[in-house]
């Protein structure tokens, strides 16, 4: 990946258009974009490319927005993951902050700064702890 | 509870043994009508109502068995009991009145004390059969009422089921449309702006005008999309996933709230007056999407029994007292008549024609009202107006 661009995004959601809508946002503020339809696929980007954001839709056939999330928190504990949903119950609620999800941002997005401010938020905290690794490394030196 | 009456009816031609009865049963508590011939006692039968009769079988005309024969043309579904004298111990006269539907049969000569417990036991049973009767259809229209609270209330979890549904669909495509748009609206335009000011394209008429009218076009499909979002929160009222969500709000803000959004409802002709009256300040627990739902939900209504009203009014005052919220929406139309009312807060119950109203508006607001602990009830009078009285308890109210 390119330094130009400010994190490697995966944009999770079985309907296309918001996928590419999302995906269009994200670019034009400088995110490296990945797209995926459904969990299975996501897992198959997150084995193959560097990811560390995601966007991820709850309800989704084949594996859920949660039941990906709750691997990802286990395997790829570094990624950091906002959820979105146009379908909000307290369940979903309650797993997405129990799989350690930053956010949970209820479709229809009528303000998409919500969740770019929420995409910012998690990106420094990534940015943050690599910083934070750097410093360790600068020391060693 | 008394099912029957006492009017009993005995005919017999012979005046010696009709007297004789008559000293007989004369201590019974029932009405007797005397009669001493067939066509007579026919008469008697067809016009006036009597509970038992007790024919004697020969009489001169009509004979007993004749008289029940024509009194069944005239009334097939009859189940009165009936008796016959008969002077002889004779089988197969007997037999005939069973056959004919005779409940039982005196043989002459009678004994008194027989005739008195005869007629009593076969009043009494005849008493017991109506009161099991009646019993019986009450249990039926009880079962029937009960049927149909299930059908309803199965198919308001159905509406319910599909309204979470519809809100998951729209909800899709509204996200993308309100998304492409806030993008193109506040990314791209900035930037098409900026670059069209350093080239001379931008004293273009074409596409000045483009440029004038673009930030206008996003606006309007946002506002489009604004809609579609308040539509769909309002099949929120109607899915069964929403749960009552109780904060403190004020009533008169969700008055307000509910009226901005009729605004687009009401006829310009109609006046619509609010007062917030004493309960300005006070706070209470509830849902506010509910209340105002419900606001919503009778003020159209109120707009519907205005059509074609000459000077149409509607009027909202909220008030309250030491322990309650009230709340009254009133119309100067024509009021709801007794007949209707009955059935108004029935699922599904409507006065509109087919496809116009689903007839779920009054019971769902009732429901929420008692999801609130509170009270609504028509509170309207003749000619004088519709006029509906919600009242929520203060025990959820809160200090502001």
């Amino acid at each position: 990946m390119s330094d130009e661009y400010k994190a490697n995004l995966l944009i999770v959601d079985d309907e296309a258009e918001i996928r590419e809508m999302l995906a269009r946002h994200f670019a034009f503020e400088g995110f490296h974009v990945l797209q995926a339809g459904n969990g299975l696929e996501a897992l198959e980007v997150l084995n193959s490319k560097k990811v560390e954001l995601i966007i991820c839709d709850i309800v989704m056939p084949k594996m859920t927005g949660v039941q990906l999330l709750e691997i990802v928190h286990k395997e790829f504990p570094m990624v950091r993951v906002n959820m979105i949903t146009g379908y909000v119950s307290q369940s979903h609620l309650l797993q997405c902050m129990k799989n350690h999800a930053d956010n949970v941002i209820y479709k229809p997005l009528e303000d998409l700064s919500e969740l770019e401010k929420s995409v910012n938020q998690s990106l420094e905290l990534i940015n943050r702890w690599k910083n934070k690794l750097k410093e360790l490394q600068g020391m060693k030196v | 509870m008394k099912y029957v009456s006492n009017k009993i009816l005995i005919a017999d031609d012979d005046p010696t043994n009709l007297l004789f009865l008559r000293k007989g049963v004369n201590q019974l508590p029932y009405e007797f009508t005397y009669v001493k011939d067939g066509e007579a006692a026919l008469k008697c039968l067809l016009e006036d109502d009597f509970d038992m009769f007790i024919l004697d079988v020969v009489m001169p005309g009509l004979t007993g068995f004749e008289v029940v024969e024509k009194f069944k043309e005239h009334n097939p579904e009859s189940d009165k009991p009936f008796l016959f004298l008969t002077g002889t111990n004779d089988q197969e006269t007997i037999l005939k009145g069973f056959n004919l539907g005779a409940v039982d049969y005196i043989t002459k000569p009678f004994s008194l004390h027989e005739i008195r417990k005869r007629i009593q036991i076969h009043h009494d049973l005849y008493e017991s059969r109506k009161e099991l009767d009646a019993y019986a259809k009450q249990m039926e229209r009880i079962a029937e009422a009960r049927a149909e609270q299930l059908i309803h209330a199965d198919r308001l979890a159905t509406m319910g089921t599909m309204a979470a549904g519809i809100m998951h669909e729209i909800n899709n495509p509204a996200t993308f449309i309100s998304g492409n748009i806030q993008i193109l609206q506040n990314k791209f335009l900035p930037l098409i702006i900026k670059i069209l000011d350093e080239t001379e394209m931008k004293n273009n008429l074409k596409v000045k005008i483009m440029m004038e009218e673009l930030p206008k076009m996003c606006e309007g499909i946002l506002t489009g999309v604004a809609r579609i979002k308040r539509i769909t929160d309002g099949l929120k009222a109607f899915s069964r996933s929403h749960k009552t969500e109780f904060r403190p709000l004020s009533l008169p803000k969700c008055v307000e709230n509910a009226l901005l959004f009729c605004k687009s409802f009401i006829p310009e002709s109609v006046e619509v007056e609010y007062s917030p009256g004493s309960c300005t300040l006070t706070r209470f627990e509830g849902d506010s999407q509910q209340i105002e739902q419900i606001i919503i939900n009778l003020v159209i209504n109120a707009t519907h029994a205005l059509e074609n009203h000459q000077s149409p009014k509607i009027s909202i005052t909220t008030t309250e007292d030491q322990t309650s919220l009230v709340l009254k929406v009133r119309d100067n139309g024509p009021g709801i008549p007794d007949d209707v009312m009955e059935k108004v807060w029935n699922p599904f119950f409507t006065t509109k024609p087919k496809g116009k109203g689903t007839g779920l508006g009054l019971s769902i607001c009732r429901e929420m009202v008692e999801a609130h602990n509170g009270k609504m009830s028509y509170t309207g009078k003749v000619n004088k107006g519709a006029e509906f009285t919600i009242i929520i308890p203060k025990m959820q109210a809160v200090a502001s």
